[in-house]
C-alpha cells in the first residue's frame, strides 16, 4: 500500500490519523506494528484488513486494487481470505466455542458436517479439544483469544491480522498464543499484529513502529524468538 | 437432534436479552390474543342473537301497527300508540291458505300479586293458539281454550321464571294472583324455554286476549299478530298476501299509506346481523388499535437493543457474513419470534373466547365458539409486519455501516 491517508469527521473537529502511509507486506512475514497509544495503528490494520476504508492512497491486495470491491465481495475477502483477532475477543457469548468456530463456514455456505469436523480441527489445533462446548463466559481470557483464533483460521485465510491480541491477557496466555502465531506463521500464514510490548514483538521478524500516522521505524528482526 | 447452527444463532439472538425477549412476546401475545379473543366474542354475541331468533322458528310471520321502512323497525316499536290492527284482522288472516295458526298479543304492565308474593311484571293477553305458534308448551295443567278466550275468563297461565317468584314453594294450580287488583285464577304453568337477549317469555303472565283488552288496558287493538305458515318456503306468499288482505280491510290504495308492518323472523335476523356487523367491525377496530399498542411496544424493544445488535452485526460482517445472510439472519428471528408469540396469543386469546362461551352457554344461551381463521392470518400478519419493518431498522443501518464503526458502535 502506498499514500494512505485516513482522517475521521467529528462534528467540526477534524483527526487526520492516517497521514501517508506506505508499506509492502509480501507473503509469509511475521509483522509487529508498534507505537504509542493513538498513533493509528487500529485504524491502519482495519483497512488492510477490510473493516474499513481509507480516504485517499492505493491498496493493492494479492496485486489487485481494492477500491473496485463491493459489498459482497469484500464479505467474501473477510470471509475467506483474512482472519481477524481481536483484543475484545468478540465471541458470541450464547453460543459454544465450538458454535463460535463454526460462524465464519456458515457465512461461507459449508455443509453442517463439514463445518462441524473443521471446526473441531482448528479448535484442536488451538489446544482446545477439551473445552468445545463451553460457552466464552466459562473459559478464560486465554481460552477465549485462542477459541477467536480459532475462528480467523477456520475458513483457511493466507493473512491474520490481530489488534493487540494479548492485550487482555496475562503473560503466560499472552506467550501460549503467541507460540500459536509462530506456528501458524511456519505453516506459511502471513501475520500482522499490533502491538505494546517488546516480549511479544520480540516472536515476529519484522517490526514497523508508527508516530501520528506515519511510519517511523521498519527493520528486521533478527533475533526471533 | 440438533437444530442447525441459522437456527440456533436466530434462537441466541432472541434469548440473548430475557427481558427483551419476554417483552417483545408479550406484546406479540396480547395483540393477537385479544385480536382472536374480540373476533370470537363477536362471533359469539351474533350467534346468541341469531340463534335466539331461529328458536322461535323461522316459518313465523309478524305483523305490527304503524308503518316501516324496509329495514327499520316500525313506529310502534318507539311508544307511539297506533290502534288500526284489530282482533278481526287477526280472525281473517287467520283463513288465509297456508296459515296453521295465529297468535294475537295485546301487552301490558303492572303490580302482580299471590298473597304476600308481588312483582312488577309484564302480562300478554293472548290468544288459545299460543303454546302452537310459539312452539312453547305446557308443564303443568293446561292452557285456555278458543271459548274461554272469547268469554273473558279471568284465567292465568304462568311462565317458569314468574311462577318461581309468585309460588316458590307451592303448587299455583287453582289458586289466585291479582293483576292490577284484578283476580285471576291460575290453570297451567309453561315449560321453560330460556330467556333471549330480546325478551324473556318465561317471566310472563299469559291470560286471553278479550279478558286483558277489556279489564286491563281498556283497548281494543292489538300489538302484534303472529303467523304460523305451513312452511318456511310459504312465508313470502302468504306475507303478500297479509298485506292485500290489511291493505283491502283497511281502504289503503297504496303501499306508501300502509298503517302496518308485516316482518318475517327472517328479515329480522337479516336486520339484526346488520347491527351485529357493525358491533362486529367497532371490535374489529379496537383489536386493531390493541395490535398496534402491541406493535409500538416491539418497536420500543427493538429500538432499546439497536446498540447490542449493531456490535454483533458489526462482529457478523467482520468475520464475513454479507448483506444479505445479515437480514435472513433477521428475518427468522422475527419469524421465530412472531411464530411463538402468535402461538401462544392463539391459544389465549382461543381460552378465553372458549371460557366466555362456555359460560354463556352454562347459563342457558346460544353462543358458538367459534375462531375465525381470518383473525389469526390478519393478526399473525400484522404482528410479523411489525415485527419486520421495526426489527429491520437497527439490522439495516447496522449492515451499512462499515464492520469497525458497526464494533465500536456507542
Ligand atoms: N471512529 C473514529 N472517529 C474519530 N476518531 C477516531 C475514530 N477511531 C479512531 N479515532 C482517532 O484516531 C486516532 C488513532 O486511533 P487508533 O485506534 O488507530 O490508535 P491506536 O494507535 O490503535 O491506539 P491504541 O494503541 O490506543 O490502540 C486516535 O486519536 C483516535 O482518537
Ligand atoms: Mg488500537
Amino acid at each position: 500500500m502506498s499514500g494512505i491517508h485516513k482522517t475521521y469527521h467529528t462534528g467540526s473537529v477534524q483527526a487526520h490519523v492516517l497521514r501517508g502511509i506506505s508499506v509492502e507486506i509480501k507473503k509469509n512475514e511475521y509483522v509487529a506494528i508498534m507505537g504509542p497509544s493513538g498513533s493509528g495503528k487500529s485504524t491502519l490494520m482495519n483497512i488492510m484488513g477490510f473493516l474499513d476504508v481509507h480516504d485517499a492512497g492505493e491498496y493493492l491486495f494479492d496485486n489487485r486494487p481494492v477500491e473496485g470491491y463491493d459489498e459482497e465481495e469484500l464479505a467474501e475477502i473477510r470471509n475467506k481470505r483474512v482472519g481477524f483477532v481481536f483484543q475484545m475477543f468478540y465471541l458470541l457469548p450464547k453460543m459454544s466455542a465450538l458454535d463460535n468456530v463454526k460462524l465464519p463456514m456458515l457465512y461461507a455456505n459449508i455443509p453442517e458436517k463439514e463445518q462441524e469436523e473443521r471446526a473441531k480441527q482448528a479448535l484442536i489445533s488451538v489446544g482446545l479439544e477439551d473445552r468445545m462446548h463451553h460457552k466464552p463466559n466459562e473459559l478464560s481470557g486465554g481460552q477465549q483469544q485462542r477459541v477467536s483464533i480459532a475462528r480467523a483460521l477456520v475458513n483457511e485465510p493466507k493473512v491474520i491480522f490481530a489488534d493487540e491480541p494479548t492485550g487482555n491477557l496475562d503473560t503466560h496466555s499472552g506467550n501460549e498464543v503467541m507460540e500459536i502465531f509462530t506456528r501458524l506463521n511456519r505453516e506459511g500464514k502471513t501475520i500482522i499484529m499490533i502491538t505494546h510490548e517488546d516480549e511479544i514483538a520480540a516472536y515476529t521478524k519484522r517490526k514497523i513502529i508508527i508516530r501520528d500516522g506515519l511510519i517511523t521505524s521498519d527493520e528486521i528482526n533478527h533475533s526471533q524468538k | 437432534m440438533r437444530f442447525p447452527l441459522s437456527l440456533r444463532l436466530a434462537f441466541a439472538g432472541i434469548f440473548e436479552n430475557r427481558i427483551r425477549a419476554f417483552l417483545t412476546m408479550l406484546g406479540i401475545i396480547i395483540g393477537i390474543g385479544s385480536v382472536v379473543a374480540i373476533m370470537a366474542i363477536g362471533a359469539g354475541a351474533k350467534s346468541l342473537i341469531t340463534g335466539s331468533i331461529e328458536k322461535m322458528g323461522t316459518n313465523l310471520i309478524g305483523v305490527m301497527p304503524g308503518a316501516a321502512s324496509d329495514s327499520g323497525p316500525p313506529v310502534s316499536v318507539m311508544g307511539i300508540t297506533i290502534t288500526t290492527l284489530t282482533y278481526d284482522d287477526a280472525m281473517v288472516i287467520k283463513s288465509l291458505p297456508n296459515v296453521l295458526g295465529i297468535s294475537a298479543y295485546a301487552n301490558g304492565s303492572g303490580e302482580i300479586t299471590a298473597g304476600k308474593q308481588s312483582t312488577d311484571g309484564t302480562f300478554s293477553g293472548v290468544t288459545a293458539q299460543y303454546p302452537f305458534v310459539e312452539n312453547h308448551n305446557i308443564e303443568k295443567g293446561r292452557f285456555f281454550t278458543e271459548n274461554e278466550e272469547r268469554t273473558s275468563k279471568k284465567i292465568a297461565v304462568l311462565g317458569v321464571d314468574m311462577k318461581e317468584k309468585l309460588f316458590p314453594y307451592t303448587n299455583p294450580i287453582g289458586q289466585d294472583i291479582k293483576i292490577k287488583n284484578i283476580n285471576f285464577t291460575v290453570i297451567g304453568i309453561l315449560e321453560k324455554k330460556g330467556s333471549s337477549i330480546v325478551s324473556n317469555p318465561d317471566n310472563q303472565v299469559l291470560v286471553p286476549l278479550n279478558t286483558a283488552q277489556k279489564l286491563l288496558l281498556g283497548q281494543k287493538h292489538l300489538g302484534l299478530i303472529r303467523i304460523k305458515v305451513d312452511g318456511e318456503e310459504k312465508v313470502p306468499v302468504t306475507m303478500e298476501q297479509i298485506k292485500r288482505t290489511l291493505r283491502y280491510r283497511h281502504e289503503i290504495t297504496s303501499p306508501e299509506d300502509d298503517d302496518f308492518t308485516v316482518r318475517s323472523l327472517d328479515q329480522a335476523v337479516d336486520m339484526l346481523g346488520g347491527i351485529m356487523e357493525g358491533l362486529q367491525f367497532f371490535l374489529a377496530s379496537i383489536a386493531a388499535i390493541s395490535l398496534i399498542v402491541g406493535g409500538i411496544g416491539i418497536t420500543n424493544i427493538m429500538l432499546m437493543t439497536v446498540k447490542e445488535r449493531t456490535r454483533e452485526i458489526g462482529l457478523k460482517k467482520a468475520i464475513g457474513a454479507t448483506p444479505v445472510q445479515i437480514k435472513n439472519q433477521f428475518l427468522l428471528e422475527t419469524l421465530i419470534l412472531t411464530g411463538i408469540g402468535g402461538l401462544i396469543g392463539i391459544i389465549f386469546g382461543s381460552l378465553i373466547s372458549w371460557i366466555i362461551a362456555f359460560g354463556a352457554q352454562k347459563m342457558g344461551y346460544t353462543w358458538n365458539f367459534y375462531i375465525s381463521p381470518i383473525s389469526i392470518i390478519i393478526s399473525i400478519g400484522v404482528a410479523f409486519f411489525v415485527g419486520i419493518s421495526f426489527g429491520m431498522y437497527p439490522a439495516r443501518k447496522a449492515s451499512k455501516l462499515n464492520p469497525i464503526d458497526a464494533l465500536r458502535y456507542e
